[in-house]
């Protein structure tokens, strides 16, 4: 992680044109921004092209960087307009073969014959985390982009209603309609209704 | 008295840490005292472990981050910083400050008023230098290859006055022969209170400039070229053919030529008039005069009225005026003998 005082310094040392301290930077906030592009996109093939896509257009605009916000928050900003115009430039309709692939790489290791050097229980709990990580996953891609979007912004970066509502250029109450709706799909898809709560085993696992 | 409804409105923004300390508590308290709230309220808590644990599970292992920096090295390699934005840090190793672009814009206009100023005073000015100056100068003296000297007439050949008229200045650096009849007089007007200096002077071989007259406006100088192109073409006409015994001359294209040089020539005058630039009201007042006898020359006039016309020429040596007028000044203003 990079300490407070050496920020200024990569900043500038990257706006002179330095690769090395660019990814330095990139290094410190790399895994926040792929994970934002993987629950944004579903795919990790994706998420890398997109979370790639990012960094570059950060290091184009790095001039523009005049320090009057946080690093991290100017680059968020560059991060929701590059996932706005990905939402625009393709449908976000859910796509069956990512999720027969990502399945199929779960259940593959079986048919492949694969042996799995861990105990039995830890063996099942991971194929059950990840079958419910696909559950995740496809409740997010039901979801439309600006409402997965917002809620990502909101449960992930933990931004405030009125700053999801300036970065996205809608309104506050807006941003909260869409999140309260995409708790209500997502509650849905995982069979959290109201009353199952107790049986939710995949929510109370550890 | 709990209210269900009322509760679930806010179990979002409890969910999400939007609400205030106070209100916060008081929801919490709530949910102790209803069941089917409670629950609602662990389902949308369970809901985002969910999701918590899922991005958790679906994130990469820690080897395949160097294969991602190794490829986004690779794409930065291939992308170049916005032109703009390079040209903006350079500017900014002057520390100036492009995110404010009144005060850069006003430094930008006071540089431009100042250069402005600058060569406007440098251009009125020009590379002058009189005798007196000249001879102070370690430049003039010890240039090893003088310039040849260019004198115009300082006395009209007619009278042999010798008092310092304002057409009587040097402009240096232009490669015409001086003129024998005014070698005399060019130095002693212009180093008549320098006595000292033109011993100096003469002593040194050197001849002294008359000191050099105002330079004139480019305008000026333009009109100077074209008028001189003109009298040169009209000097060398000759009798196209003979009409009942006398030798007439085609001067048309002079003709047309003067009369579009006369209103500029009028302008001029009366320009340097208003400014009190007495060199060029002369030079000007005599070629408009010559412009004027051109101009109304009939088409097919007899060689005599044409020669006479061109005798005035030679006598007020107005061609070479005008090459020394429409000529570039040149720092040079001392000829060895």
């Amino acid at each position: 992680m990079i300490r407070e005082p050496e920020l200024p310094e990569l900043i500038a040392r990257a706006k002179k044109g330095d690769h090395e301290a660019f990814c330095l930077l990139t290094r410190a906030y790399q895994r926040r921004i792929y994970a934002l592009a993987l629950h944004y996109t579903r795919d990790p093939h994706e998420a890398e092209d997109l979370s790639q896509e990012v960094w570059l257009k950060a290091f184009r605009a790095l001039g523009g960087f005049r320090g009057e916000s946080g690093f991290y928050t100017w680059l968020r900003q560059i991060t929701i307009n590059t996932f706005l115009n990905h939402q625009r430039g393709r449908k976000t309709v859910f796509n069956e073969d990512k999720k027969a692939f990502r399945l199929g790489a779960v259940v593959s290791l079986d048919d492949l014959g694969i042996v799995v050097q861990e105990p039995q229980v830890v063996a099942e709990e991971r194929l059950h985390q990840q079958l419910m990580a696909e559950k995740v996953m496809q409740g997010l891609s039901e979801l439309p982009a600006q409402q997965r979007l917002i809620f990502l912004l909101k449960h992930r970066e933990g931004m405030t209603y009125e700053e999801i509502a300036e970065a996205c250029g809608i309104s506050a109450g807006t941003v909260k309609k869409a999140l309260f709706r995409a708790l209500q799909r997502l509650r849905e898809g995982l069979g959290l209704k109201l009353g199952e709560a107790e049986n939710a085993t995949y929510a109370t696992h550890k | 008295m709990h209210n269900c409804e009322q509760t679930k409105e806010q179990l979002l923004d409890l969910v999400f840490d939007e609400l205030a300390p106070e209100v916060r508590s008081q929801v919490s308290a709530e949910l102790t005292q209803c069941q089917r709230c409670l629950a609602e309220y662990q389902t949308l808590t369970e809901t985002l472990r969910a999701v918590d644990q899922a991005g958790a599970a679906l994130m990469p292992a820690e080897s395949y981050w160097p294969e991602y920096e190794a490829k986004l090295q690779a794409n930065l390699a291939q992308v170049r910083p916005n032109p703009v934005r390079r040209f903006q840090h350079w500017l900014q190793g002057f520390n100036l400050a492009l995110w404010q672009p009144v005060p850069l814009a006003t430094a930008a206009v006071a540089l431009l008023v100042a250069l402005g100023w600058w060569w406007n005073a440098n251009r009125k000015q020009g590379p002058s230098l009189s005798a007196r100056d000249a001879g102070q100068s370690d430049i003039a003296f010890s240039s090893p290859t003088p310039l040849p000297t260019t004198v115009i007439p300082s006395a009209t050949p007619e009278t042999g006055n010798a008092s310092p008229k304002p057409s009587a200045t040097l402009q240096q650096g232009t490669p015409i022969r001086r003129n024998p009849k005014s070698r005399g007089a060019a130095p002693a007007q212009s180093v008549a209170s320098d006595t000292a200096a033109s011993e100096m002077m003469v002593a040194a071989n050197f001849i002294p400039a008359p000191t050099v007259g105002p330079v004139f406006e480019p305008e000026a100088a333009r009109h100077f070229e074209k008028a001189q192109m003109l009298l040169r073409s009209f000097r060398n006409v000759r009798p196209v053919k003979t009409v009942r015994g006398n030798q007439t001359m085609d001067v048309s294209y002079e003709k047309q030529w003067s009369r579009r040089l006369l209103y500029q020539n009028i302008l001029l005058r009366r320009d340097a008039e208003t400014k009190g630039n007495l060199p060029a009201q002369e030079v000007l007042g005599d070629l408009e005069t010559v412009l004027l006898d051109i101009a109304n020359l009939p088409e097919r006039p007899v060689a005599g009225t044409v020669r006479e016309i061109q005798a005035r020429l030679q006598r007020k040596e107005l061609v070479a005026a005008l090459q020394v007028y429409a000529a570039p000044p040149v720092l040079s203003v001392y000829q060895p003998h």
